[in-house]
């Protein structure tokens, strides 16, 4: 065999190989990580927001070997045809969450109209709106991304010590006063993943969204929490510090948190110009549910005395949220001690008086099921909490990494919309 | 395949002249930023774009005479141009990935970004030039 035949055949090698890939984020795009579990679930997270470019990847692919199989159009043309519909059907298959965007906005505007009435939008200022994506989706965005309005980050800021803890957090200002953007200096505290016992700020904790809230005039606050360390889960978020371990529970979590709102009014608030009567808690993950337990059970009798008397909660954000506790992770067991257990519940914690929620959640997250959060979001409209649920299908767990994507993009649209709307 | 030389020169001046309008709005876009009316015909352009340089490879697979030297520089193009593609979407990739960690500058980040997309269309609109020089090298096609 001479050399171009070696070499024509390691291209045909390669392309199969990104053609088999093709088919693994179609597999993992329809069914999530949940079956195969393992590695799967941590690629499940990076498949629908990298499937559109998978499809420029898999017609390249279906070309190339069209090139190298050319001689094949005239002796074996259905060969020739068959692999040409073969690569093309793999790459179609992988632009299903680009194609599923139109029934995300669809959705999301169902939501936001019974919430807000169908007027929401054009009860936002022209003045605001231009500062606002004015489209939930365009494509030359999706490749040459979100431009990057000027800010001010301050990073590792001490807010706790004691228990062999050191806490920190990272805050994202506007650069411009915040009186001339849309969110006037709200506070958006940002709770990262983790199962509750791994994870940390910054990188994993979506650094595009807090900068680009902190553009539009929030002062975001990425905070550290302490972490279970008894407990090891199959797919831990990475970047771990080691200052942050220790032998806790959700109830020392929500202590955590409450102390850093405690110094968010006494001292933070002021040193960043933020607002303390207009807070958010936004999480993703385990995250999720300490800043969905922080809102809804801020102003609940369990909770008295653990959080901030004078700010006033305006909504929560939760990115795909567990509805409650896992039962190992509190002191007592739901059993022994039902009333602990619901004050760490979203449906108990649940009333007319607590903020708005805005949700996300993928149909194929194979760690938080998408009817799971489906129930949650119907359970607490009964308990008369406002919720939109933003639905995106193919989309797996932690799919708002990149902001530009088509997933991010419509979460951006309808996140900034929202936050402006329960100021 | 009866495709003409005249249609021939068509599809690559409007190939050629495309990929150099998505060059353009690719750096208007920083300038006007995510407009809705301009996001969207840029949008339009930059898939027609796309679509034209794939066709343009396909075509150049079918009609060069590769036998001929000037024909088998041409369908080596091609080859190459696939291979950038690759290595693009790798890049924009890796590019919009990294843009959301703080492990390196945004510098690297966008970098990547723009080598992939603007050296995607250049590339596109380099070949549809030759094509369009050498489309009057009658032993370079196979022309029926």
């Amino acid at each position: 065999m001479n050399k171009l035949k070696i070499f024509k055949l390691l291209l045909v090698i390669f392309c199969i190989i990104i053609l088999v890939w093709g088919c693994l984020w179609i597999y993992l795009l329809f069914v999530g990580g949940r079956q195969l579990r393992g590695v799967m679930i941590l690629l499940e997270e990076f498949v629908a927001q990298s499937a559109t470019l998978m499809v420029g990847l898999c017609v390249s692919a279906t070309i190339l070997l069209l090139k190298l199989f050319s001689s094949k159009r005239i002796r074996h043309p259905k060969q020739y045809y068959a692999l040409a519909i073969i690569g093309f059907t793999i790459a179609g298959l992988n632009s299903m969450s680009l194609l599923a965007t139109p029934f995300t906005i669809l959705h999301a505007n169902v939501e936001f109209d019974e919430v807000f009435g169908p007027n929401w939008e054009n009860s936002i200022p022209k003045d605001v709106k231009q500062h606002f994506l004015q489209t939930p989706y365009i494509l030359p965005t999706h490749i040459l991304t979100i431009p990057e309005k000027p800010i001010l980050v301050e990073k590792d800021v001490l807010f706790y010590e004691g228990e062999n803890i050191t806490l920190y957090f990272d805050v994202y200002i506007p650069a411009r006063p915040s009186s001339e953007l849309p969110g006037n200096g709200s506070i958006i505290i940002n709770l990262h993943p983790g199962a509750w016992c791994s994870g940390g700020k910054g990188t994993w904790n979506m650094i595009s969204t807090s900068k680009y809230l902190a553009g539009q005039g929030y002062v975001v606050f990425d905070i550290e929490y302490g972490l279970i360390e008894w407990f090891h889960y199959y797919a831990a978020a990475p970047d771990t510090p080691v200052h942050v371990m220790g032998n806790f529970t959700i109830e020392d979590q929500i202590r955590h948190i409450g102390i850093f709102t405690k110094r968010l009014e006494n001292e933070f608030a002021a040193t960043y110009g933020a607002n303390l009567d207009s807070v958010y808690f936004m999480g993703r993950s385990a995250g999720a549910h300490l800043a969905g337990v922080s809102g809804l059970g801020y102003n609940e009798e369990f909770h008295n005395g653990t959080f901030s008397s004078k700010m006033k909660v305006k909504g929560i954000i939760p990115l795909y949220t567990p509805s409650a506790a896992p039962d190992a992770f509190l002191k007592e067991d739901q059993e022994t001690n039902p009333e602990l257990f619901d004050a760490y519940a979203f449906e108990k914690l649940s009333d007319p008086q607590d903020p708005p929620a805005l949700f996300f959640q993928g149909t194929s997250d194979g760690q938080v099921s998408s009817t799971s959060v489906e129930t949650l979001e119907s359970e607490m409209e009964l308990k008369g909490v406002q919720c939109c649920l933003l639905i995106f299908p193919f989309a797996g767990h932690a799919n708002d990494f990149v902001l530009s994507t088509n997933i991010g993009q419509v979460w951006v649209y309808y996140l900034e919309r929202f936050l402006y709307l329960t100021q | 395949m009866r495709i003409k030389k005249k249609q021939m020169n068509n599809y690559f001046l409007i190939t050629f002249g495309l990929n150099l309008a998505t060059m353009v709005m690719g750096i208007l876009y920083f300038v006007i930023g995510p407009d809705l009316i301009f996001g969207f015909l840029f949008g339009i352009i930059l898939v027609i774009s796309w679509l034209l340089d794939i066709g343009l490879v396909l075509l150049d697979d079918f009609k060069l005479a590769k036998n001929n030297a000037t024909g088998k520089i041409l369908n080596r193009l091609g080859y190459c141009f696939v291979f950038f593609q690759i290595f693009g979407v790798f890049c924009m990739v890796g590019g919009l990935f990294l843009l959301n960690a703080d492990w390196t500058s945004a510098l690297v980040h966008y970098s990547l970004i723009f080598i992939s997309f603007f050296g995607f269309f250049l590339f596109g609109s380099i070949l549809a030039y030759l094509n369009i020089k050498k489309l009057d090298i009658p032993e370079a096609w196979n022309f029926e």
